[in-house]
């Protein structure tokens, strides 16, 4: 059973974005690798949108980006 | 975690019992700079102090977390290496079995990868060590045939001669992520052995093309599926006519069933069959074939075609009758000469002796014909032979012969019930038709016969004897023509 952690950081500016997902990706790792984690970041921050999935993705874990009405989506996961 | 992660982890973390950065403005300042640095080396903007104070800093601790994605990433490559190394095992394995060699040069001509089909075609099968890092001109047993590979490299398959094996080459050019040409990947394929099969293939096509002998090809189910021009020569028929067809197409009519019967038996228990046919051509006439008609089968035994190969054999039956009828007939006057007839007497005297009837042989012998010879030439005399022997054979009945024994002797025999009035009636008339004259090349030839007659079985009961009689008798004849 997958689970989600949802990280809601609207107003915050990167790199402190980047920082507090890779927190997360951090305590999650080898779950999300294994598929068992999904992080799903929600962001206003447009330059998350690069740093964030370019970062994740040098870690091995995969990422998708969707942009919401208000705000940005990216999803971190690993093996689905 | 990892345990390179946890090492990041605990090298970054601060001792407890140590004094705390917030109280040392020059670590605080020390700290932020190697954030900036790493953030920078993670493609992203450096902290600002108003976006993150002192305390919350340290609390968050940027260095500990980028120290753990820092292991997740050297993670991730290991296992990515890892991978990566396998693939190039993977991928020397292939290469080194491929059957085709694999040459890669650098944009200085440096060999940067072979495989070993390649050491052993180009490389004079040294080690892959030995070539690697060296200029292809240095170490290439074929370094001027690479390079002309390598100049158009466009990733067209093309053809080229190597050490003498014909080669089909493909040779790419990789470009890296800006677009500048890097190295120069080259394929070659040993095809000499398809070349071969080529050149074999359109050697059979043109024998297939230009064989006198006709050649037709049938599935199994005796369907034609191809034909040479032979076979259009001989039967009239078209490719198209014949395509799809069976050749019972050529048919003639004059075999009966068993003939085929036994053709197709023979065919199937010993794969082959031999023998003369008569088709019928497509403007109807018939034609003696010698046809050769063999099975073909396939890996398991199946049978997969019939192949037909016909000879007309039209002009060597028209020569052997021709031979034939020479050894039966006397050549000028085309009379059947004595070997036919003493057959003929022989046969004749035999059906007499079964039915008990009578059989009358008339010897003529032309008068004067010495005379003719003599003053106007042999060739003059064969013409009156042929004159002669035409009225002769005018005169007489069908079921009669007429034959040339040599020179200016004729002889005809009156077969079935030849009653000796018969004989004298006929000898009668052909004396009284030879008194007419010969008109030979505008000449008028009185020339005249002597005829003896000699009956069975009164005169002799077998041919030897008869004919003697008949000679004897002739000879009397002319002696009292010669004495009136």
């Amino acid at each position: 059973m997958m689970r989600i952690i949802n990280i809601d950081i609207r107003g915050q500016i990167c790199p402190s974005c980047l920082l507090l997902t890779l927190r997360e990706i951090n305590s999650n790792g080898a779950t999300i690798r294994a598929g068992g984690v999904e992080v799903v970041v929600l962001t206003d921050d447009r330059l998350a949108t690069t740093t964030i999935p370019a970062t994740a993705d040098r870690m091995g874990f995969r990422t998708e980006v969707a942009r919401l009405d208000d705000a940005y989506r990216i999803r971190i996961f690993g093996n689905v | 975690m990892t345990p390179i992660a946890s090492a990041f982890s605990a090298m970054f973390e601060p001792p407890p019992s140590l004094p705390q950065p917030i109280d040392n403005p020059a670590l605080i300042r020390y700290i932020r700079a190697k954030i900036d640095q790493l953030l920078m080396v993670m493609g992203s903007l450096p902290l600002r102090p108003e976006e993150l104070d002192d305390t919350t800093l340290i609390a968050l601790d940027p260095i500990g977390i980028i120290a753990d994605s820092f292991g997740e990433v050297i993670t991730h490559l290991n296992a990515t290496n890892h991978r990566l190394e396998i693939a190039q095992n993977e991928i020397r394995t292939i290469l080194d079995a491929l059957g085709a060699a694999v040459v890669v040069l650098d944009v200085d001509d440096r060999v940067e990868d072979c495989n070993r089909r390649a050491l052993d075609w180009f490389f004079a099968g040294v080690d892959r060590a030995q070539v690697i890092g060296q200029l292809a001109g240095a170490v290439c047993t074929c370094a001027v045939e690479l390079g002309e590979v390598r100049a158009h490299a466009d990733g067209s398959s093309h053809g080229a001669t190597i050490h003498g094996l014909d080669m089909q080459v493909v040779a790419s050019k990789i470009a890296d992520e800006t677009g500048r040409h890097v190295k120069t990947v080259m394929l070659f394929t040993d095809i000499s052995a398809q070349k071969a099969i080529e050149r074999h293939l359109q050697l059979y096509a043109t024998v297939f093309g230009n064989i006198g002998e006709g050649i037709i090809i049938t599935d199994a189910d005796n369907r034609i599926i191809e034909i040479n021009d032979a076979v259009s020569r001989i039967t009239g028929y078209s490719r198209a006519e014949l395509i799809g067809a069976t050749p019972s197409h050529l048919k003639s009519g004059l075999h009966e069933p068993a003939f085929y019967a036994e053709m197709w038996r023979t065919l199937h228990t010993q794969g082959v069959w031999r023998g003369e046919i008569n088709d019928r051509t497509r403007d109807g006439q018939v034609i003696p074939l010698l046809q050769t008609i063999s099975t073909v089968q396939d890996a398991v035994g199946r049978l997969t075609h019939y192949i037909s190969v016909m000879a007309d054999i039209s002009s060597l039956k028209a020569t052997q009758a021709r031979l034939d009828f020479l050894a039966h007939h006397d050549v000028l006057t085309e009379l059947p000469n004595r070997l036919l007839f003493s057959d003929r007497l022989d046969h004749a005297i035999e059906r007499a002796r079964r039915d008990e009837h009578d059989i009358a042989l008339l010897f003529i012998d032309l008068d004067r014909f010495k005379e003719v010879n003599d003053s106007h030439g042999h060739h003059f005399g064969d013409l009156l032979l042929i004159k002669a022997s035409r009225r002769l054979k005018s005169l007489v009945r069908r079921a009669d012969t007429v034959a040339r024994l040599g020179g200016d002797e004729f002889v005809v025999l009156m077969d079935s019930a030849a009653l000796p009035v018969a004989a004298a009636n006929l000898a009668a008339k052909i004396v009284t038709a030879f008194q007419t004259p010969f008109s030979v090349n505008g000449i008028e030839l009185h020339i005249g016969c002597s005829i003896g007659i000699a009956l069975y079985p009164e005169d002799g009961d077998d041919a030897i004897t008869l004919l003697k009689s008949a000679d004897a008798a002739m000879y009397r004849a002319k002696l009292a023509g010669k004495l009136r």
